[in-house]
């Protein structure tokens, strides 16, 4: 992981890194990941709606990639709670953020099952290389955790030629997007948005 | 019109054959299309490059037309400015010949004029209205493309995505 987001406790952090996506692939079928049509003032009204096309089997390069997306939902999702124990001003932001990051562990999991792979177990705690101790190191935390999920869902889209992954991916991705600027915004942090999301 | 211009874009190969093969017209024998395939015009890519440079013109007006907001939209019209830069360096990897290439470096911020609503408030809407339909096109774009430009358009359309946050 190139931020200083959490790792399993003991673990390699580069273990976990985002495969190169900029292999070329072939081409692929359609996939219709139609948008919401509403003003993006959260997180979900970002998101891509969830693909119509049924999932398929996974290829290696597909499996390593959501491996390393679900290692960092999870991550996530242990972190966010370290972030609710200093930014305790943020409870909406975090408990939304949180829930957001649970739901795509749980999908990520069964889309990893239903595709013959077996998930990684979430590890019992997470290094994080921000020393936590108030509100503006917790939301720098908060920072890093969508940075490492936006970061290793592109990933995924470039990774396959799976429309309907490339769409699962992209919901992963725009979330973490959307989530990285709110934080941004509360903390002050300029600018607010990055040209390409996920990428270095 | 001739029957050149009637068909001319993307479909225009696939009608310019089928009129050959079923004699439409009647004569009787199929006569060769004057028609050539034009790899270039084809690339989904050209849309994308075609919405970036338009929006990032509206943007570069808006920000004189509402100078309050100018802070806000800077850093948009900034990243609209690299996505463009991107996108024309990837058509011109795979096309030395088109704009942006080496040779026939274009990619010089776009200047023009557009028109854009009266008050601040309808022009952010508009700003943001632009974003999303851009974030439908590149997410559009994602599914039959090869990985590197998928995860490109994916980058993108999630910027993007977040463009439309900070400007509610």
């Amino acid at each position: 992981m190139t931020s200083p987001a959490p790792t399993p406790s003991g673990a390699d952090p580069a273990a976990s890194g985002p495969a190169d996506p900029s292999a070329a692939g072939s081409d692929a079928g359609s996939v219709d990941p139609s948008l919401s049509g509403s003003d993006a003032g959260s997180t979900a009204a970002a998101t891509p709606a969830p693909s119509a096309a049924q999932p398929g089997p996974l290829t290696a390069d597909a499996i390593e990639a959501l491996q390393s997306a679900l290692t960092a939902e999870q991550a996530a999702v242990w972190a966010y709670g370290l972030v609710a124990a200093y930014a305790r001003d943020q409870v909406e932001m975090i408990t939304e953020a949180r829930s957001g990051h649970l739901l795509r562990r749980d999908s990520t999991t069964a889309r990893l099952i239903q595709g013959g792979a077996t998930p990684p177990e979430p590890a019992a705690a997470y290094d994080v290389s921000v020393d936590v101790k108030d509100p503006a190191s917790a939301l720098q935390l908060a920072m890093d955790i969508e940075t490492d999920a936006a970061a290793g869902w592109r990933v995924v889209i470039g990774s396959t030629d799976d429309p309907e992954l490339r769409g699962f991916a992209l919901a992963g991705l725009s979330d973490a997007a959307v989530r990285l600027a709110m934080w941004k915004q509360v903390a002050g942090v300029t600018p607010t948005t990055v040209p390409f999301a996920g990428q270095a | 019109m001739t029957r050149r211009t009637l068909f001319a874009g993307v479909g225009a190969v696939a009608a310019a054959a089928a009129l050959s093969a079923c004699s439409y017209f009647g004569s009787g024998e199929s006569e060769p299309s004057t028609l050539q395939l034009d790899p270039g015009a084809l690339d989904p890519i050209n849309g994308l490059i075609a919405t970036t440079r338009l929006h990032l013109l509206r943007l570069n007006a808006a920000i004189a037309a509402t100078k309050a907001e100018a802070g806000r939209l800077t850093p948009l019209r900034d990243d609209r400015q690299a996505q463009l830069t991107a996108l024309e360096k990837e058509r011109a990897r795979l096309d030395p010949a088109a704009p942006g290439s080496a040779a026939t470096s274009s990619t010089a911020a776009p200047t023009g004029a557009v028109t854009l609503p009266e008050t601040p408030e309808a022009i952010i809407s508009a700003v943001r209205g632009d974003a999303a339909t851009a974030q439908v096109q590149f997410t559009d774009a994602i599914s039959a493309a090869s990985r590197f430009r998928a995860a490109l358009y994916g980058s993108i359309a999630a910027a993007l995505a977040s463009h439309r946050a900070v400007l509610v």
